[in-house]
């Protein structure tokens, strides 16, 4: 009899001992993918400093040259001049094409005829790069903001209408039933539809803004006097790395920085829209 | 009606048919600016460009370059993309990395690669790659983390092997997602590629074409250009679409999405 209580016991202590053992190897794990995730991001940056400082060149400079630039750029003002006008007009851009292409896939997905005769034109124009139009919309609108925001909208546009209209396809065919037997008023039926692609929507967001941010580059680059892809082409034709790769920097942290924002977002509304699922 | 409606393809090849005459039909009553030709007109400069030698060297260094960015951005994405999928340590690394740097604009890095190997083949096909490595990556890595794990684990029971199951489990079931990334890559490639010809002092290629057209009034060439560069883009969807169907016979094609 003592001889199976003690079995019991030593059982009991070795599983609490393994519980313990378990647990400190889960938080060693988790500890050690911790140092693993900070390694990946410092090593480039330990990697790019030992090869400047080896090169010793001014067309390399080291990692705490650049950010010490990007400070002086921030601190004597002439970089945000630059920085707002970009975003002005790729957020105006961003926003046209939101509420277009928004527009657009719902009523590709609601409207039979219009459905036949774009969602195939839609689709077929899709994959074409749309920035070599971009010396035409020059001609037409000339060389200002409005050719960089048209620009910006159109290419933005093209994977928020379709992404729409697959979520507004995919809405239960039972919700528009249900809502058509109730005789819902049509602010019901809106409020279903803006429901269910809300989630697409948000995604659609995530997919175009880092699409806004290289559109607006490459058309600063390509023709302007302002503006944060004009400074770095500045800065490159000047042969002066410094200066563009800090400009570089504000871009990585401007679009980290906006993309966090977009998540968020995705995680506020993810459960209003959750909602609609009966 | 209804019977065009049921034929969408049908359907909508009327409507840009209609509106490639209205075009056609504002061009003839003049109520175009100059540098906005007819489609004729196009067709046209499409022809004396590919007949005067001008058009086809252009492509062919055009696509030379896309095919080489694009081949070496994407295999290394979607390499890597499936190798941090089943591997703890690699998805460390390299999925830390990319979602720092997914959001700058790539493009950005031409202007200071430029720098370092100068207006070449060399510098546009280095941007072109780092940018579509981008969406085989993110998709190849997002495929393998959608696995229904008791799918590994029927093939674990089973006796399949670490690399049995990968080649069977994990790469089948990661294809759809893989696919739709490789053709974000291959769709920003084209954009790459314009981009990065039309910068500054570079020659050959179709976007210094159409710079070139643009600079000296002369439309039909940039028109052939802009034409040209949207039928390759389209051609070569086209194409890796086709392909696709082929690599998921069977499976279902679904949208991950992220570019």
């Amino acid at each position: 009899m003592a001889d199976v209580l003690d079995r019991a016991r030593s059982t009991a202590a070795d599983e609490a001992a393994l519980e313990r053992l378990e647990r400190s190897r889960r938080l060693s794990d988790g500890t050690i993918r911790r140092i693993r995730r900070v390694a990946a991001v410092v090593l480039p940056f330990v990697v790019w400093d030992l090869l400047a400082a080896v090169a010793a060149s001014r067309l390399l400079p080291g990692p705490l040259a650049v950010a010490q630039t990007l400070g002086r750029l921030l601190t004597d003002g002439t970089i945000w001049f630059h920085a707002q006008l970009t975003f002005q007009r790729g957020l105006l851009g961003l926003t046209i094409a939101v509420v277009g292409g928004v527009t657009l896939g719902i009523l590709l997905a609601r409207v039979r005829w219009m459905d036949a005769a774009l969602e195939p034109l839609v689709a077929a124009t899709y994959p074409v790069p749309k920035l070599a139009l971009y010396p035409l919309l020059i001609l037409v609108l000339g060389f200002g903001a409005a050719s960089k925001v048209a620009m910006v909208a159109l290419e933005c546009a093209y994977p928020i209408v379709l992404t729409v209209y697959a979520a507004v396809q995919s809405i239960d065919k039972h919700y528009f039933w249900l809502l058509r037997n109730v005789e819902a008023r049509p602010r019901a039926r809106f409020t279903v539809i803006a429901r269910a692609t809300t989630p697409a929507m948000v995604a659609s967001l995530r997919m175009a803004t880092p699409i806004m941010l290289v559109i607006m580059v490459v058309t600063e680059i390509l023709g302007e006097s302002r503006g944060l892809g004009y400074l770095i082409r500045r800065a490159s034709t000047d042969f002066d790395p410094m200066t563009a790769m800090a400009v570089i920097l504000l871009l990585a942290v401007i679009g980290f920085v906006l993309d966090r924002l977009i998540v968020l977002a995705a995680n506020r509304t993810s459960r209003w829209a959750g909602e609609v699922r009966l | 009606m209804t019977a065009v409606l049921e034929r969408k393809w049908l359907a909508s090849s009327l409507f840009t048919l209609l509106l490639l005459a209205v075009w056609q039909l504002a061009g003839a009553l003049g109520l175009l600016p100059a540098y906005v030709l007819t489609p004729t007109a196009i067709a046209a400069a499409l022809g004396t460009t590919v007949t005067d030698g001008t058009l086809l060297p252009a492509s062919a260094s055009s696509l030379s370059r896309q095919m080489s960015g694009f081949l070496l951005g994407s295999s290394a994405g979607v390499a890597l993309g499936l190798l941090a999928g089943v591997s703890r340590w690699a998805e460390d690394v390299f999925d830390t990395l990319v979602s720092l740097t997914y959001p700058l604009p790539k493009i950005a890095l031409f202007p200071v690669v430029v720098i370092w190997l100068g207006y070449t083949d060399a510098a546009r096909i280095l941007v072109i790659a780092i940018s579509c490595f981008y969406p085989s990556f993110i998709n190849a890595f997002a495929g393998t983390r959608g696995i229904e794990p008791r799918l590994l684990w029927v093939a674990r029971n089973a006796g399949a092997g670490r690399l049995r199951a990968f080649r069977q489990v994990v790469l089948r079931a990661a294809m759809p997602a893989v696919v739709n990334g490789v053709r974000l890559s291959l769709a920003l490639s084209f954009i790459l590629t314009f981009a990065t010809e039309s910068l500054g002092a570079s020659r050959g290629g179709l976007g210094a074409l159409i710079e070139d057209g643009f600079n000296d009034l002369v439309y039909p060439l940039m028109w052939a250009g802009i034409v040209a560069f949207a039928l390759y883009g389209f051609l070569a969807d086209q194409a890796w679409t086709r392909l696709a169907g082929q690599l998921l016979r069977g499976q279902r094609v679904e949208a991950v999405g992220r570019g």
